[in-house]
């Protein structure tokens, strides 16, 4: 379904060559729930944006359902954008001035979806996150979990090929980021791939899969455990 | 694909904003249009046919002074050495000269019962010899010009028989256009019969009801202020003669000032000083008004581009393509425009009725709303085109980012 | 505390170099449109004589037939008197002072007889004239009150003048030559231009005076002619001067000087016993012909010295302003707003409300006074341009003190005006808000 292979991401100034991507190698299949951890500076956000297409890369080749993404122009990768990817936010990214109808209805306006269909698909999405009474408020009116809910409601509205989620927990209390890790293990458990990125092992661990980034690469060694539990406990 | 329910909605949330800028177009929709509707009235009047070739005709004025001067001799040998001058097609004694704004008026009728009623016809009296409508350089277009025979050269109030009058003049008269050959009552029972008509002639006042109505007489009234109009063959001959014409008359009496040489090309321009000067002035304000509101659509819409970066980025993330972003931005300005003129259409028509009321202007001309329409349209789309083709370069990585 | 305000005034106008250009930008114009309007508007409608001009009184006479009026006016009345009428109402010893007035002109013939005769435009007036319309003299005086009754060549002429024919020496007693006719002078006058030259309003409302003034009393003498307006009203046959002199043609003006209501009222009671008296012999035919008194000010109303087109474009000017003052809240609104996050950090350490208001006031008047400097300077370019347009304003249009005050006031006024709802909005919003947010 999505398939990185050797792909290289260089970073110019006028001084400094930095490699934030060197043969970088992926595979997800479908159905999976991946996560994807490094500490920062690794090139963590750099796979994130590579992934979702918002940024290019200058070697390699990426396969997403099929397509090689390094032919497409500015307006197929937003097409594909659009069909194929959800992306969730660590800061959530809704739109303050629209309510959470119209702040769903966004990517299912640049679809060209049809007023009854996307009326049906927003309904959908914010009953399968909870908030299908909540329609008309702002996001301003929303705690922070209840935010990403819509977020993540925005995201499944549109059945995208996978969801793309950016540290989803990270501006949460723990609580809420529990919940909000719950729903995505369901949406996952309903059939969504999900791939996810974050520094939070705890949180890794909960997916299927855990790719560890460092330095541009994918670690050979993948887990932490041991470590990260002596400091939980 | 325009969304403007959510746009509308998104800029509900911002209402002073909102409504500045409304405010701000719908005055200056107001103003705009207002001030083309002067400038297009002034600019008509302006242009109104003389009916005269004035790059053709200069004026003077003769003051004489010296205590024994003969006055029907010295016009008359004042004309004739005029004539006889190489590059002048004809020159004669008159009583006032065309858009000079100097000359006398008074009321008409067709019947002494109108003018005892006081349904007089005000006109501008014209005297002069049988040269007068060749020297004007008019077109007669009924009837005949005055003969020799005709002229009466007097000091007192003359007792003539004939007169030549406009169309205008005539067609107020005798609505059935059937003015030649019947008679124009001037007061005190007198009448003269009216022989010729002449196509179109500017009278003296440009601003006055009585600008194209106007009645010659074959009056050459002794006066020791005489007004002189001479016809050139070529404006080069009209430019030569400006500097010359005063030795040429003063070395053949010198008992006598020249005063007030000016072609009547000079006289148009004093004439319409005013008017010109409004329409400039005019101009200007529509100009910088323009220039302000579209200023003002840049900075706050660059404002808002910088305040929605990250909203921006998000909308390319989801899938927005640039020109989705480019027509959301055009789409809320021009929806905020629109605003703007539909209240500036008001505005408009509030002001108007308050300018015909006040100061007697007419009232402008309905097309003009349209037109304003489209240009304040335009000018918001140009004003929007600059910061909306920045936000449409936002990359969408930006919505990855932590501030 | 102001010096802080003004310090971070200063910062945040660094900061946001594009938007306080674009604010200023439109104060500037703002303020130069209005100013350039309104300095010619207040130049014309200036009172051009503050001691005296409720003092000076242009007398009016209905002596219209039955039906007539004057359609150009509100109130209908002529705006000139017939010359008999000048003649008799001369006679009332009532005002203070009183001249008849009369346009007219000259051919003054140098003595010299190399150089060329030229024309001169002259005031046939009384001698009051000069006291009561203030004309400084620099040689001599206004010739003796009893040539006002008994015609003598004797002339005051115009520095000017003076200056043209007698190299600007004193010429008390020496003759100049007008139209063949050799007068004495009297007296030289210096520099007198009102404007608008309201002792007659009729020719020119900012013409230059004129450097010729020979006494009234000479008209039938000399056979003064009129070089200003001649209205008539009924059909006469005027055949030669007598005749004008005789007749209802109104081609004089007449002013009087009334100090006080009670000499005002007094003044007009002795007209109505006149026109009570003219009723008899058959003259103003009109059942309630009366006499009007207008002042300087009236009179210049009455005259519309301010044009239509003036107050149109005063109007357009507040316009402007205002379209300059909306774009400026809206952009003050988004500059405000820029900076909530950094108000919301100052309430919390402690700033009021007030103050946070004053700041920003101090902010928006900074800009203001900025502006109205610009507009100040562009201003001026703009009365340059109308210099240029309406060349017979040139004297008027310049700016005194108090136009140059009245701009700064306007600006800085209506930039805090403009500033009270942005800077209201942004003392008003929770702090909190903002500092969640970031």
């Amino acid at each position: 379904m999505l398939q990185m292979n050797n792909i290289k991401k260089i970073f110019r100034t006028d001084l400094v060559e930095t490699h934030a991507l060197r043969d970088f190698s992926l595979q997800v299949e479908e159905g999976e729930f991946v996560a994807v951890t490094g500490p920062s500076g690794s090139g963590k956000t750099t796979f994130l944006n590579i992934t979702g297409m918002l940024e290019t890369f200058n070697s390699g080749s990426y396969l997403l359902d099929g397509q090689d993404v390094s032919q497409l122009n500015d307006n197929q990768r937003s097409k594909l954008r659009n069909e194929k990817i959800g992306f969730i936010f660590q800061s959530f990214n809704l739109i303050p001035d629209l309510n959470l109808y119209d702040n769903v209805d966004v990517p299912l306006r640049y679809r060209g979806f049809s007023a009854k269909e996307r009326k049906r698909r927003i309904e959908n999405a914010l009953e399968r996150v909870g908030l299908s009474a909540r329609m008309k408020h702002l996001p301003s009116q929303l705690s922070g979990g209840q935010q990403q809910r819509v977020a993540i409601a925005r995201a499944l509205a549109g059945e995208p090929l996978f969801l793309l989620a950016d540290e989803p927990t990270g501006n949460l209390d723990s609580l809420m980021a529990r919940q909000v890790m719950q729903l995505l293990e369901e949406i996952n458990q309903q059939g969504t791939t999900i791939i996810m990125v974050t520094h939070d092992a705890e949180l890794a661990r909960r997916a299927q899969r855990n790719i560890h980034i460092v330095d541009g690469q994918v670690s050979d060694y993948q887990q932490l455990q041991p470590v990260l539990e002596v400091a939980e406990a | 694909m325009f969304e403007i329910r959510p746009i509308l909605s998104a800029l509900l949330r911002h209402k002073s904003s909102t409504f500045l800028i409304i405010l701000q177009i719908a005055i200056t929709f107001a103003v705009v249009v207002n001030a083309s509707s002067i400038i297009k009235q002034r600019i008509e009047m302006m242009n109104r046919e003389s009916g005269m070739p004035e790059e053709h005709l200069l004026t003077l004025n003769v003051n004489a002074f010296g205590a024994n001067y003969d006055l029907e001799n010295n016009i008359r040998a004042d004309i004739e050495l005029l004539r006889k001058t190489p590059g002048v097609v004809d020159a004669v004694a008159i009583n006032q000269v065309p858009l000079t704004g100097n000359g006398d008026s008074g009321g008409i009728s067709a019947t002494q019962e109108q003018y005892d009623n006081r349904e007089s016809i005000p006109v501008g009296f014209f005297m002069g010899d049988s040269h007068t409508l060749n020297t004007l350089g008019v077109k007669l277009i009924e009837g005949r010009d005055f003969n020799e025979q005709e002229v009466i050269y007097t000091a007192e109030r003359p007792e003539v028989k004939s007169s030549i009058v406009t169309k205008s003049l005539a067609d107020k008269l005798y609505p059935n256009g059937d003015a030649l050959g019947k008679p124009v009552y001037i007061g005190g029972g007198e009448y003269v019969t009216i022989v010729g008509i002449v196509k179109k002639m500017s009278g003296s006042w440009v601003h006055s009801s009585l600008f194209e109505d106007s009645m010659i007489s074959p009056i050459v009234s002794l006066d020791r202020f005489k007004r002189i109009l001479i016809r050139t063959e070529s404006p080069q001959v009209t430019a030569k003669l400006l500097g010359e014409v005063e030795g040429l008359l003063i070395a053949r009496n010198s008992e006598r000032v020249v005063t007030g040489v000016r072609s009547l090309v000079e006289h148009r321009a004093r004439a319409y000083s005013g008017d010109n000067a409004m329409t400039i002035i005019l101009w200007s304000v529509i100009i910088l008004l323009v220039a302000i509101t579209a200023l003002g659509i840049v900075g706050i819409v660059s404002f808002n581009v910088n305040q929605r970066i990250k909203q921006i980025g998000t909308r390319r993330a989801l899938g927005a393509t640039k020109l989705d972003i480019l027509r959301y931005f055009v789409t809320e300005n021009i929806l905020i425009t629109s605003l703007g003129l539909m209240v500036g259409t008001l505005l408009t028509i509030g002001f108007n009725v308050y300018l015909v009321d006040q100061y007697d202007m007419p009232s402008f001309n309905w097309y003009l709303i349209p037109v304003g329409i489209i240009i304040m349209l335009l000018v918001g789309f140009v004003s929007v085109l600059m910061p909306a083709l920045k936000a449409s370069k936002v990359s969408p990585a930006v919505a990855t980012q932590s501030i | 505390m102001i010096s802080y305000y003004l310090k971070l005034s200063w910062l945040s106008i660094k900061r946001t170099p594009m938007l306080t250009a674009l604010m200023i930008i439109a104060i500037g114009l703002g303020i130069a449109v209005s100013m350039t309007v309104l300095t010619v508007n207040y130049m014309m409608d200036k009172d051009p004589i503050p001691s005296k001009s409720h003092q000076l009184f242009h007398v009016q006479l209905n002596t219209f037939g039955e039906g007539h009026s004057n359609s150009r006016t509100t109130d209908g009345l002529p705006y000139q008197v017939t010359y008999q009428d000048a003649m008799n109402i001369h006679r009332s010893e009532v005002p203070l002072r009183k001249t008849r007035s009369l346009s007219t002109g000259f051919s003054v013939i140098p003595a010299a007889a190399d150089k060329p005769p030229f024309i001169e435009s002259a005031r046939a007036i009384d001698s009051d004239f000069f006291a009561m319309f203030k004309v400084p003299f620099i040689y001599g005086s206004v010739w003796d009150k009893s040539v006002d009754e008994a015609p003598k060549n004797v002339v005051v002429i115009g520095q000017a003048l003076n200056d043209r024919l007698f190299d600007g020496q004193d010429s008390i007693g020496k003759q100049i030559n007008l139209n063949t006719n050799l007068y004495t002078v009297v007296g030289v006058v210096g520099e007198w231009q009102p404007a608008p030259r309201y002792y007659d309003l009729n020719n020119g409302n900012f013409n230059e005076t004129e450097v010729v003034f020979v006494p009234f009393s000479l008209l039938p003498v000399h056979e003064i002619p009129s070089w200003g307006n001649n209205n008539g009203w009924r059909v006469e046959t005027i055949n030669n001067y007598q005749d004008k002199l005789a007749s209802e043609i109104m081609w004089n003006q007449y002013w009087v000087e009334l100090s006080d209501d009670d000499m005002k009222h007094q003044y007009h009671q002795w007209l109505k016993g006149y026109i009570g008296e003219q009723k008899k012999i058959g003259r103003f035919a009109q059942k309630d012909a009366d006499a009007s008194l207008k002042n300087v000010i009236q009179w210049m109303k009455q005259n519309n010295v301010v044009t239509s087109d003036n107050s149109i474009l005063v109007g357009l000017s507040f316009m402007f302003l205002a379209v300059c003052m909306i774009n400026t809240i809206g952009l003050l609104l988004a500059k405000f707003l820029r900076r909530a996050p950094e108000v919301g950090v100052r309430r919390a350490l402690g700033a009021s409300r007030r103050e946070i208001f004053i700041q920003h006031l101090v902010d928006v008047a900074l800009i203001g006074l900025i502006g109205g400097l610009l507009g100040l300077a562009l201003g001026q370019l703009g009365l340059l341009g109308v210099k240029n347009l309406y060349s017979s304003y040139s004297q008027l249009v310049y700016m005194d003190t108090t136009l140059i005050v009245m701009a700064i006031c306007i600006s800085l006024g209506s930039s805090v005006l403009a500033g009270m709802y942005p800077a209201w909005l942004i003392c008003r919003t929770n702090p909190s808000v903002y500092l969640k947010i970031q």
